[in-house]
């Protein structure tokens, strides 16, 4: 007896942290899995949702233009049409300025001037999307209304073939202002991923190709973007990923009208737009229905997007990890 | 000239040093501020020579061979004054041309650094800087530069593979082939064996042997029998200063300087 | 030398470096008009005191966003206190108990897919499962939209600065024969605090502003509202509702909210980079 009261705390102590590790590691590996579930989740409730949809439409969801809640015949095209097409031209401006200002800030700047303009950068991308939509509501649009569409169509609109993108009456909200905000809204943050990416390359390199005699602009395109094309590639497309998805940046100013006009001058929808829009009131089961298939169809497009560019910045990661 | 001079008055078996292919006068370098990494350097580089710069770390030789084609210049804030006069013309003023002076100074770095290019393409990079040629003569000029850098037997098989897949001691050896392609005057070297193997290393070195009738070499190392095996005269620095300069044989063996003799017999780190 | 080579080469340098500065200038422009817009526009209308002690006022009348703010704060503060011990302690799993191994880089993928995963798509799936089962909107269906939106976040950072903790400290512990979870919550957690609290703070400052998973979980309330299963207004909801509408009472207080979400995000993250700034010195 003697012997048990003198061992009695040591073991007491020795069981209470196994239990303490088995409570704490059970709720970290508990959570974790949460990670794992939640994903999981999204894709078996948005499947389920959507399904009653699905079934009613079949392929035709995918194809067929009408969406109107009256008749109840619904089609995801002018939506999947709207989203790619805001988000074609949300890359086609963001990607060369964005490329641009990583240029300056890696190789032109003058280091005054690095930290601030870097940190400003930063900053604004953490400003949440429903301010660049009010500002693109209030300011833009204005703008766009009475200079810039009135000029494309009086010029670029009367060029045969491509002058059908820029045709009928300046509304100011439309496709185009949609996508201009989209680009201004993924700016800053394809500049802060797209510069990081770029500092990735060791300087003894950048050195050597200065010191062979090389200009700043030879430098960027023979060594630089060569050593670092697959994170530029990663950087563009997790900013392509969140232009896809962006919903208030975007619902402002596309129009939300769902039909698709071969001038990016008129209003359209997006995915996102159209969910903002009808899913509080959407009341009967097919509607609801078809709008969570249309949240189904964006799902499906941004994570190949975003997992495609995690891949590549993965890959870049073990390659200079690795070392 | 001075330096040269036995000031024991015994006769000197060195050789006459050939004309200076640069002149330092005065050198001073900043790295931000006022505090100086070269304290007022005077210094004469042999023209197709070899120069070693020896020191303790921080003692800025690396610092003086990055002024030497004026590398430091990307860095803004990074300053020097008084005069680095190559062929009689001082590097140091702002309207030097930076792209023709480093045509003219090539610089090999510490760690291999082959461009993300095949190759063939690691070679030709430096060459369409300057020149344009056609295909048959560009393919001519890269097997000159990958022959005098001996590495030419090693990659003719495979010049369109990337020039990152080599080993250390080739890659070592493609940068410099890539550094003589542009056919410079000057070849700056950076502890450029520090990286690699023993093996590598003697390759390295019998290549810095050949180069030396056609090229002024300058080459910075921390390994003092390196610069014994391959240098025709040795520079000592310490803390930002030159100690002393001469023919590498009289340094080491018989130094004037008290500091130089205790860093040569290793007694000071 | 090809002189005229050289000089070609310059003039195309020239002209790339001109290009750059220009649509630098152009970037940094247009970002400094969105905020010069909202502070113009925005301090105007927070200027007035009965912003933060008025509800939202119907159609045409003055009031103010009192309801809107308070809906924020307790559904960001909810869903962050939620997010918060499920992302460290995920965070945990993946760095203390799991390095390494498949199951810990499958999670930390889909960690970082739903990082960038769409707002909006979180809302769909609260709705679903919250809202739709119990037949009505409620805040507790948009705190949870938001501790999604913020778990990612916390899981990424925790990592992060998990990893940076010497293993040595760990050791060191583990060798006075500490159990796991004493030398996890005393030795690791104290060396990495500064860097946890910073992914905390971004945490509240990504999901502050969030808009899109709320319209369809919290949906809007007209009226203050401390129910947690009763529909609550929040800031970024009123701004969409207010900025779409034609009354100019309406808009200015969409001004106002927008200029004080914006404040908020940006002095979070300016502490948070602060904190983690004296972290490492």
């Amino acid at each position: 007896m003697t012997s048990t009261v003198s061992v009695l705390p040591q073991q007491r102590a020795t069981r209470l942290a196994g239990l303490g590790d088995a409570i704490f590691g059970g709720l970290a590996w508990g959570f974790a899995i949460t990670v794992l579930v939640l994903l999981t989740g999204v894709v078996v409730s948005l499947v389920w949702g959507s399904l009653p949809a699905l079934r009613t439409f079949g392929f035709d969801f995918l194809v067929t233009t009408s969406w109107n809640p009256v008749t109840e015949k619904f089609g995801a095209l002018p939506a999947i049409y709207g989203t790619l097409m805001t988000s074609t031209i949300a890359m086609v401006i963001a990607i060369p300025v964005s490329f641009g200002i990583s240029i300056f800030l890696t190789e032109l700047c003058p280091p005054m001037l690095k930290r601030p303009i870097g940190t400003a950068i930063e900053l604004l991308a953490a400003v949440p999307s429903i301010i660049f939509g009010i500002w693109g509501l209030f300011v833009l649009s204005p703008i766009m209304q009475t200079v810039i569409q009135p000029a494309l169509i009086a010029t670029i609109g009367q060029v045969p073939i491509i002058g059908l993108l820029f045709q009928g009456a300046p509304y100011g909200i439309g496709i185009l202002t949609a996508g201009i905000i989209l680009s201004i809204m993924v700016l800053p943050y394809m500049v802060s991923i797209t510069r990081d990416v770029f500092e990735t390359v060791p300087a003894q390199v950048r050195e050597s190709a200065y010191g062979l005699g090389a200009t700043t602009w030879e430098v960027v395109r023979r060594v630089i973007l060569p050593y670092s094309r697959v994170g530029v590639i990663g950087a563009f497309m997790l900013s392509l990923g969140r232009a896809l998805g962006e919903t208030m940046a975007v619902t402002f100013v596309v129009g939300n009208a769902a039909r698709i006009s071969s001038s990016i001058l008129q209003p359209g929808t997006t995915i996102s737009a159209a969910l903002a829009n009808e899913f509080a009131e959407a009341g009967d089961e097919l509607h609801l229905a078809s709008l969570l298939g249309l949240g189904l169809i964006l799902f499906l497009l941004t994570f190949a997007v975003i997992g495609t560019a995690r891949l590549l910045l993965l890959r870049l990661n073990q390659q200079f990890g690795g070392h | 000239m001075s330096m040269l001079m036995d000031p024991m008055g015994e006769a000197t078996a060195f050789e006459q040093m050939p004309g200076a292919k640069i002149r330092i006068k005065d050198l001073r370098f900043y790295y931000k501020g006022d505090v100086a990494a070269l304290k007022g350097i005077n210094l004469e580089l042999a023209e197709k020579r070899v120069t070693a710069f020896i020191g303790p770390s921080g003692c800025g030789k690396s610092t003086l061979l990055r002024v030497l084609n004026r590398i430091y210049d990307l860095y803004p804030g990074q300053r020097a004054t008084g005069e680095v006069l190559l062929d009689g013309r001082n590097i140091l003023e702002p309207a030097y041309d930076l792209t023709e002076l480093r045509s003219k100074v090539g610089m090999v770095f510490q760690k291999p650094t082959p461009f993300p290019l095949s190759i063939y393409e690691n070679i030709a990079f430096g060459i369409r800087l300057y020149q344009r040629l056609p295909k048959s003569e560009m393919d001519e000029r890269v097997e000159w530069a990958l022959r005098k850098a001996a590495l030419w037997d090693e990659v003719k098989d495979k010049l369109k593979q990337s020039g990152m897949g080599l080993s250390g001691g080739q890659q070592q050896r493609l940068c410099i082939a890539r550094g003589i392609a542009v056919k410079p005057e000057v070849l700056l070297l950076d502890e450029p064996a520090s990286a690699l193997d023993p093996i590598s290393t003697a390759k390295i070195e019998q290549l810095i042997d050949e180069l030396r009738t056609d090229y002024t070499i300058v080459i910075v190392t921390h390994n003092m029998q390196q610069a014994v095996r391959v240098a025709d005269y040795t520079a000592f620095m310490y803390l930002g200063n030159l100690v002393e300069f001469g023919p590498t044989q009289k340094l080491f063996q018989n130094p004037d300087e008290q500091q130089t003799r205790d860093y040569v017999t290793g007694r000071f780190g | 030398m090809d002189a005229a080579l050289v000089r070609t080469r310059k003039r195309r340098n020239r002209v790339v470096a001109v290009l750059s500065y220009a649509v630098t200038a152009l970037g940094l422009l247009i970002l400094a008009a969105i905020l010069w817009s909202l502070v113009i526009n925005g301090v105007s209308a927070v200027s007035h005191l009965t912003l933060f002690t008025e509800m939202t006022p119907p159609p045409g009348s003055k009031g103010g966003l009192a309801n809107a703010i308070f809906g924020s704060l307790v559904m960001t503060g909810l869903g962050t206190l939620i997010a918060t011990p499920v992302g460290i302690l995920a965070g945990t799993f993946l760095v203390e108990y799991r390095r390494g191994t498949a199951i810990a880089e499958l999670v930390q993928f889909v960690n970082d897919m739903l990082v960038s995963a769409p707002s909006i798509i979180v809302g769909l799936f609260v709705y679903t499962m919250l809202v739709l089962p119990f037949g009505h909107f409620s805040a507790f269906a948009g705190a949870i939209s938001l501790a999604i939106i913020a778990l990612p976040v916390i899981v990424r950072t925790t990592q992060d600065m998990l990893l940076l903790v010497p293993n040595g400290l760990r050791e060191a512990a583990f060798a006075l024969g500490a159990p796991k979870w004493k030398v996890i919550t005393t030795v690791s957690y104290r060396a990495a605090f500064q860097g946890l609290l910073t992914g905390v703070l971004l945490a509240v400052a990504r999901i502050s502003g969030e808009t899109a998973p709320l319209l369809f979980t919290a949906l809007n309330n007209q009226f203050w509202s401390n129910d947690l299963t009763k529909p609550m207004a929040s800031l970024p909801v009123t701004i969409y509702q207010f900025a779409m509408s034609p009354y100019a009472d309406w808009r200015s207080l969409a001004w106002g909210g927008a200029f004080l979400i914006t404040f908020a995000v940006l002095i979070l993250n300016i502490g948070a980079r602060a904190i983690a700034a004296r972290s490492r010195s």
